[in-house]
């Protein structure tokens, strides 16, 4: 990469440099990865044998974290930001919180749940999150107070010399020109810090700004200023593809000046376009046999037996995954052009052998099997060392490989109108060369008929012509399929001629929006009933089956009955728990009878079919 | 293209609101015809052998309790049928309702062995033909106040 090209990038980058709102405490800030790494040592694990460590905390440098080691099949490589605070510092650092929080002189921006997660979800949902926290305990996890010890570091770090860093890549591929923002984030502290679903140490994120060039070989003008942006795409949690993108011009994406405005989650730091608080959800894997099953019950419930009540649960809260709220308020600090706290750029072209070379993870290897508090790894590449994705493929990954540049979009639409016409007139040849020998064996057919030795050869001649006869009708459906979509083709021409590119948000399969005001307009007493009750529930199963074993059932029927209709009226659903009952108690009975009367309702089923049948003929007959 | 499908399925065709009405007023008058009968047959009521003040203050009560309550949810499921002529969206609610509760009574009937079948099946085809998404979506669309 010439000089040039750098300080073009360069100024691309800082051009359209986005700015990230923050929540109201938030501790961790991107910042730069050799300072964090200078802070940290490098570990090797080895199944089986205790973690070694390869470079102790104050020898480890950017240089050295790349260097090769040979480390054999399934070694993982991490760096270890946190040592475990000893007993004295850890009370240290509890006692000062709780003066802090006694007289109330927090952080100005500390944080508040208000609502809490679980009031905006189901039962069903909350048991599973008391056995998602029970899990914890069994899988590996950051210890509880690696977090509050980050923060400490990354405060004093902060306090020797602030700084806010991106790294930049700018990426040219299949003629766009993608601006890449990546952010290293100490600490992820979601789930001690925000009642999310992990910590971690060390986390990458990213943002992705997608520019055309307007410039032609016939009219070459500033390389920078020729360039701007047509979509942008903001990396969160487990969304992919099309979900992920906007188009510059979408009013969702807020700006300030040329700058996309970020709203990140707190803890998480995964980004939003709009500011506000989000639902994540988590599947368990052992829930996925019974989710599945229970879809197509559901399929079947809706679509063949045309009932009624499914379709709409479906678009609420998916009751096998566990609910956890991403706070992305924006009422924190906020860090971009403009602001009191600005970007330090770093340009990752050429590759940096901290991003080519080092594939390991970018903090503590926790052990967890579902990866959840592991730290990840770099921008380049996945936990298991292979490449991500959004870097190999930036454009794919937000399915934007099938969107045409605008400036090119006219060019490639001539060559698809050509590509049709092209075969369009293949086809016309075709169905003109098919007429012709249909005639002249229908002549033969229709001359070989009634010829008594003739009669095999007639017969092939007949099959012949029904297959030419066939052939002949697909060659001409598919000319008229061509017209169609040339006639398509010459409609979206003016359309891309008159700058209108169609609607903004056709490609958005299912848009990641916040909670509503009406959806956060709960009660208090929801609030604290949704927080206490299915532990309620687990203590009243225990006093039962302690103090009145013999009513066990009836028990837990009265208890479920209870909380399911104290549920129902929170949230405004009475009416939907009665119909569902009713329809419950109409399968029941449904069942009583198939165990009563089986034979006699297969009967009576054959019975109706037939009289069915014997109806629709006579129908037909009468006209 | 959930629009799309609330807007197309308010727009219930009268066969089938027809087909529903006569269905319940069919089970309504089953209800209501079966408790006359069964409180005519009760021996208390048209024995030709006198009966003690005790015999008659022994069935009495289950017989009124079980028939009277019979031609009493037939009675209010007649007129529920008749509302349901008008779409409204609480004559809907209510006799899904009230077919959970036939229901739910036929279900301890069965499990103390009296078992109504006829009540079964009646409450089992409302039920479902009530919960149709089509006859569902026409009253919803009609719903002024939903609870």
């Amino acid at each position: 990469m010439t000089e040039n090209q750098e300080m073009i990038d360069l100024t691309l980058l800082r051009r359209y440099e986005p700015v990230i709102r923050y929540t109201g405490g938030e501790c961790f800030y991107p910042f730069s990865v050799e300072r964090y790494i200078k802070q940290c040592s490098l570990w090797l694990h080895r199944p089986k044998i205790p973690d070694v460590c390869l470079v102790p905390t104050g020898s480890l440098t950017l240089e050295r974290l790349t260097q090769q080691r040979p480390n054999g099949f399934d070694s993982i490589q991490y760096v270890k930001f946190i040592e475990p605070l000893d007993l004295v510092e850890l009370a240290k650092l509890s006692i000062s919180s709780t003066m802090k929080s006694l007289t109330g002189v927090e952080d100005q921006d500390s944080f508040r749940a208000g609502l809490g997660r679980l009031a905006r979800v189901g039962y069903v949902s909350r048991l599973l999150d008391a056995l998602f926290s029970l899990t914890l305990l069994l899988r590996g996890r950051v210890p509880g107070d690696t977090a509050k010890a980050a923060a400490l570091t990354y405060q004093q770090m902060q306090a020797e010399q602030e700084s806010f860093c991106y790294y930049g890549r700018v990426h040219r591929q299949e003629g766009w020109i993608v601006l890449q923002y990546w952010f290293f984030y100490p600490f992820n502290n979601w789930r001690t810090g925000f009642f999310g679903i992990n910590d971690h140490e060390g986390d990458w994120e990213m943002i992705s700004i997608y520019c055309t060039d307007g410039s032609t070989s016939d009219n070459p003008s500033d390389p920078v200023e020729s360039i701007r942006p047509v979509w942008v795409a903001y990396a969160s949690h487990d969304f992919a593809g099309d979900d992920l993108r906007r188009r510059w011009d979408d009013p969702e994406v807020e700006k300030l000046g040329e700058h996309p405005l970020v709203y990140s989650g707190a803890g998480s730091h995964a980004s939003y376009f709009s500011k506000g608080e989000y639902l994540a959800e988590v599947e368990l894997p052992f829930l996925t046999p019974i989710r599945r099953v229970w879809n197509w019950i559901e399929t079947i419930w809706v679509n063949t037996l045309r009932q009624a009540g499914a379709e709409a649960e479906k678009s609420e809260i998916n009751v096998f995954r566990i609910p956890f709220i991403d706070y992305a308020r924006g009422d924190g600090i906020t860090i971009g052009p403009g602001q009191e706290k600005t970007w330090q750029a770093a340009l990752i072209d050429p590759l940096p052998g901290w991003v080519k070379d080092y594939r390991g993870l970018w903090g503590l290897y926790a052990k967890d099997p579902i990866s959840g508090e592991n730290a990840p790894a770099g921008p380049m590449y996945n936990r298991d060392g292979t490449v991500r994705k959004s870097w190999y493929d930036p454009v794919g990954w937000c399915g934007l490989d099938k969107i045409t540049p605008p400036e090119q979009a006219l060019e490639v639409l001539h060559e698809q109108r050509s590509i049709n016409l092209k075969r369009r007139e293949e086809l016309v040849l075709e169905v003109e060369q098919s007429v012709e020998e249909l005639k002249r064996f229908g002549l033969e057919t229709a001359a070989l008929q009634g010829i008594a030795h003739m009669e095999t050869i007639y017969d092939q001649q007949i099959s012949h012509v029904d297959a030419l006869s066939e052939e002949l009708d697909k060659k001409r459906q598919e000319i008229c399929l061509i017209d169609d979509r040339l006639n398509a083709l010459d409609k979206y021409e003016k359309e891309l001629a008159s700058g209108d590119y169609g609607p903004l948000r056709a490609h958005i399969h299912r848009a990641h929006l916040p909670w509503t005001e009406t959806e956060l307009r709960l009660s208090r007493l929801a609030e604290a009933y949704s927080a206490v009750s299915i532990g309620v529930l687990m203590i009243g199963i225990v006093l039962l089956v302690v103090f009145a074993s013999h009513y066990i059932l009836f028990g837990l029927a009265v208890m479920i009955g209870a909380l399911i209709f104290i549920e129902s009226s929170f949230r405004r659903r009475l009416s939907r728990l009665a119909t569902s009952l009713s329809v419950a108690l109409a399968v029941v009975t449904v069942l009583v009878l198939l165990f009563e009367f089986f034979w006699q309702v297969v009967v009576v089923l054959v019975l109706l079919a037939g009289l069915y049948i014997v109806w629709e003929n006579v129908r037909e007959i009468s006209g | 293209m959930s629009a799309n499908i609330s807007r197309n399925e308010s727009s219930l065709s009268p066969r089938s609101l027809y087909i529903l009405i006569i269905f319940q007023v069919l089970q309504s008058l089953m209800l209501i015809g079966t408790g006359i009968y069964r409180l005519l047959e009760s021996p208390w009521l048209l024995s030709v052998i006198p009966l003690s003040i005790n015999e008659i203050a022994k069935d009495a009560p289950a017989v009124l309790v079980n028939e009277m309550s019979f031609i009493f949810v037939g009675t209010i499921l007649l007129a529920l049928a008749l509302f349901m002529l008008s779409r409204r969206y609480t004559a809907w609610l209510l006799s899904i309702l009230v077919q959970g509760g036939l229901l739910l009574y036929s279900l301890i009937a069965y499990y103390q062995g009296n078992p109504r079948y006829d009540v079964m099946i009646s409450g089992v085809i409302l039920v479902f033909y009530l919960n149709q998404r089509t006859i569902q979506t026409a009253f919803r669309s009609n719903a002024e106040n939903v609870l």
